[in-house]
């Protein structure tokens, strides 16, 4: 026990009866453990703070280096491919899932498996640690990738996301697509690829966890074998400023959709939020527009919305928009049924017997994020790389009122700053 | 690991299976509704449990009845509609957290399983003292007509619907498990209130629980309740006969899009209660299962003709399905390599490693479905009809005894039956069709 207190913070919690345990390596990298022996799955996940909006940085004080949109995908495909064999033929010799995924903000590996974790794990820590990549290489990937682009742009949700945020961001890279476009992933060169390797995946930008079948100390002593001590930069990324403000109020386009698609955004200048903040965030949008409101079988009843209506978040470094959407037959009549409930509940509150109802849900909710290794294991590394405290989402669904909810509400939608995206039918009467 | 099972008979037709677990903070009920698969029950079936979500007796407004939900800790109830075989499966299940992990001591299993009964066995009624309201029935069926007409947006799920559709036509698999747009019209009220009467007195019935609750109480409730009504369940039919592929068809079909999706249909003679759907479900693993599959390693990650290509395999269908997003100029060499690889399987020439690759997979895929409640409980509703109910333990040990050679033979009796091609719009074509191609 004693040698578990010397190299970890433990964090035990009474509700989840879960423990968590952190440290940062001497390399660097931050980890956080849960272990759950009573069941058999196992997941890890590597991950690196650096996605598609880290396309303008500078490494160590340089100059800012502005490198084609799609890198940082484009990277992620290409650290599968190592030197002697293929990453994903490895995991599958031992029977392991592998995947990977990148976001705006963030890069992940991850793998989950019910057996032969050690080897899994070799495979994981060797794999993102070592770089191989050559001209043949780099260009193999551009078919797959360019599919994978096309793919996206048949998804009319696809657009509608792009536009949405084009239409509200002015400058700031959430404008592009992750994965980038035919054009910009034709410019990407293996020299390119090292550079936002060197700096971005260096031990001080990346964190690790793991959560299931596994012992904390074995782990630990992996690590200490496995985390190569790098070389440490410092990184700053830059977004262009934004004056909190939308680019225009509306945006359409037509596809192949049988009636209109529709979102609609409320932009904020963007602020880091505490978990207890994120936590109402999600109750007073349910509260209010969700299932169990008035409003949800209100705009049902006058069919201007269907069972996909759902609020929604986008909050990143530099981007913080509350979203609705969903299909309807007059997206406009359904911004200005929005609007009115926005005013009205601004004037007269939140009921708050249906807050105590999302409350209760949110907490169940909570406990349920730790049920499995895969959404614990992803939860932690959200928290290490956000620097937010575990369980504390659990108490803040314990403790919130709804006199902060109102709070948050107000502050949360401006009706003045929203922009509605439509996607229309091609073959609208 | 605590796992224990019970079984019991609720009613003639209606088994009760408890699987305790005290491993998860959520536990679940899942009530399941087998009928003979008939064409025009179909649609009928579907809104039918889409209903008993919408609203009950109690509960009138779907907004009380969501309330009533969240107030138990996000207690979530879902209603789904499935074929299998030749029967239809509609379920109403319902997830909640444990016992264990309610603030005060509060208990809110009992509770869950009551509301779960009041939303089966008493529908709300309308003005005029009959079951089901016009409201939440005009809502439903507009969902529903929103929902099929909206397969066309998700192009990968659209060009398997399609195929099943025109592979299939005339047989059980090629019909829609949700139902068809031009039944809507007629599903009125009237309609519904026997479809759930048919529901309560004929269909065969599961009801599974499983987690760290008490089941007792949730045994009572519904021995209670369906102890009041007189049952007289239909025998449910056998599972369909293998229908050999004459021709292969070649059907485009143009829409607005960038990529195409391709889908390869293959009938196989091995449908339960076949001793070989073990061997036919590995191999199905093997060539297309995932990252360690054949069509990953060559059609995607030698020849980098996709992004996605991976296979399914249907035991109580026969079917497999090849699934692949690829350029169109690509079409040739992409099914050329695909054949390619179902006949290294079935020549046996596969390696060991991709062999041991693929019982790994499988074993794991095993191993989770003990991980989590909702699986579990899918596991035992899905083995309903099988007439032979296993553990995933006892599944994995009889695909880990499945050879190579077993292997080889499902894969040597897979016959190609249609290839579609949803494809991106050409100037002045809006689709195609050509019949008469060779078997493999």
């Amino acid at each position: 026990m004693s040698e578990l207190t010397d190299r970890f913070d433990i964090r035990y919690d009474e509700l989840t009866k879960e423990t968590v345990y952190y440290t940062t390596h001497p390399t660097g990298v931050k980890i956080a453990i849960c272990p759950k022996p009573e069941l058999k799955s196992s997941y890890a996940v590597f991950g690196t703070k650096y996605g598609s909006i880290d396309n303008d940085f500078s490494i160590d004080g340089g100059e800012f280096l502005r490198v084609p949109d799609g890198l940082a995908h484009y990277l992620e495909h290409k650290l599968f491919e190592n030197e002697d064999c293929e990453a994903f033929e490895k995991y599958s010799k031992i029977g392991a899932c592998a995947n990977a995924y990148t976001g705006f903000d963030k890069t992940c590996y991850l793998f989950s498996c019910t057996r032969e974790f050690e080897q899994a794990f070799r495979i994981l820590l060797d794999f993102v640690q070592n770089p191989f990549f050559t001209e043949e290489s780099v260009r193999k990937e551009q078919g797959i990738i360019a599919q994978e682009i096309d793919m996206y742009r048949d998804n009319p949700g696809w657009h509608l996301f792009f536009n949405l945020m084009k239409s509200m961001y002015r400058e700031h890279p959430i404008r592009n697509d992750i994965a980038g476009t035919a054009e910009s992933i034709a410019q990407i060169t293996p020299e390119l690829l090292y550079q936002c390797y060197e700096a971005f995946y260096n031990p001080d930008n990346m964190v690790l966890s793991v959560a299931g079948n596994v012992d904390p100390l074995k782990v630990l002593e992996m690590c200490d074998e496995l985390l190569l001590p790098k070389q440490r930069h410092e990184i700053v990324s830059r977004c262009p400023e934004d004056d909190g403000t939308v680019a225009q109020p509306y945006v359409e386009c037509r596809f192949d959709v049988p009636m209109p698609l529709f979102q609609l955004g409320f932009k904020k200048k963007y602020r880091e939020l505490t978990e207890r903040e994120r936590v109402l965030i999600g109750i007073v949008r349910s509260a209010v527009f969700g299932p169990v409101s008035d409003f949800y079988t209100r705009m049902m009843n006058k069919q201007l919305i269907g069972s996909d209506f759902a609020p929604g978040f986008t909050y990143l470094r530099g981007v913080f928009v509350s979203l609705f959407q969903g299909m309807s037959c007059s997206p406009e009549a359904i911004r200005d049924e929005i609007f009115e409930e926005i005013e009205r509940v601004k004037r007269n509150g939140i009921s708050p017997r249906v807050f105590e109802c999302v409350r209760r849900s949110s907490y169940g909710g909570q406990i349920l994020m730790y049920n499995n290794p895969d959404d614990i294991a992803e939860n932690l590394l959200g928290d290490l790389m956000t620097g937010t405290d575990v369980f504390k989402g659990l108490k803040a669904a314990s403790t919130v009122t709804v006199d902060e909810g109102n709070q948050v509400f107000s502050e949360l939608f401006d009706i003045s700053n929203s922009t509605l995206s439509v996607v229309r039918p091609c073959k609208e009467a | 690991m605590e796992t224990n099972m019970y079984l019991s008979t609720v009613s003639e037709g209606i088994t009760f299976r408890a699987v305790r677990e005290t491993r998860f903070k959520n536990a679940c009920i899942g009530v399941h509704f087998f009928f003979p698969l008939k064409r025009e029950f179909l649609t009928l079936n579907a809104i039918l449990i889409a209903m008993l979500r919408r609203s009950c007796a109690r509960y009138p407004e779907y907004n009380e009845l969501r309330r009533a939900h969240a107030m138990l800790y996000g207690a979530d109830s879902d209603t789904s509609a499935a074929i299998i075989g030749n029967c239809q499966m509609i379920s109403v299940e319902m997830e909640m957290t444990d016992d264990r992990f309610i603030p005060d001591g509060e208990c809110i299993s009992g509770e869950c399983a009551g509301l779960l009964s009041e939303m089966i066995f008493r529908p709300a009624v309308g003005d005029d003292g009959g079951l089901f309201r016009q409201d939440d029935l005009d809502v439903v069926l507009r969902n529903a007509e929103e929902r099929i007409k909206s397969l066309i947006i998700d192009k990968e799920s659209y060009a398997s619907h399609r195929c099943y559709e025109i592979m299939c036509e005339g047989e059980a698999a090629g019909l829609e498990p949700g139902g068809y747009l031009e039944d809507l019209p007629g599903i009125t009220r009237e309609a519904l209130a026997q479809a759930w009467e048919r529901m309560l007195t004929s269909s065969m019935v599961e009801i599974i629980v499983v987690g760290g609750m008490d089941y007792k109480p949730v045994e009572r409730i519904f021995k209670k309740e369906f102890g009041a009504i007189t049952r007289r369940p239909a025998p449910l039919p056998t599972p369909p006969a293998y229908k050999e592929a004459e021709t292969i068809r070649e059907v485009t079909e143009r829409v607005e899009e960038k990529q195409s999706r391709m889908i390869m249909g293959y009938r196989l003679p091995v449908i339960e209660p076949d001793d070989r759907t073990m061997a036919a479900r590995l191999m199905s693993l093997m060539f297309g299962g995932g990252t360690a599959s054949l069509l990953f390693k060559h059609v995607r990650e030698k020849l980098s003709l996709c992004y996605y290509c991976s296979s399914s395999y249907g035991r109580t269908s026969g079917l497999l399905f090849v699934r692949s997003g690829i350029d169109e100029v690509n079409y040739n060499q992409a099914i050329d390599e695909i054949k390619k690889q179902l006949a290294v399987i079935a020549e046996n020439a596969f390696s060991d490693d991709e062999f041991n690759a693929a019982r790994l997979v499988a074993l794991s895929a095993y191993d989770n479905i003990s991980d989590s409640v909702s699986s579990i409980e899918s596991w035992y509703a899905n083995q309903y009809l099988d007439g032979c109910v296993r553990t995933p333990a006892q599944a994995a040990e009889r695909m880990m005894a499945v050879t190579r050679e077993q292997l080889a033979e499902c894969a040597s009796l897979a016959r190609l039956d249609t290839i579609y091609m949803l494809s991106p719009e050409l100037s002045g074509q809006s689709g195609d069709e050509r019949e008469g191609g060779e078997e493999p």
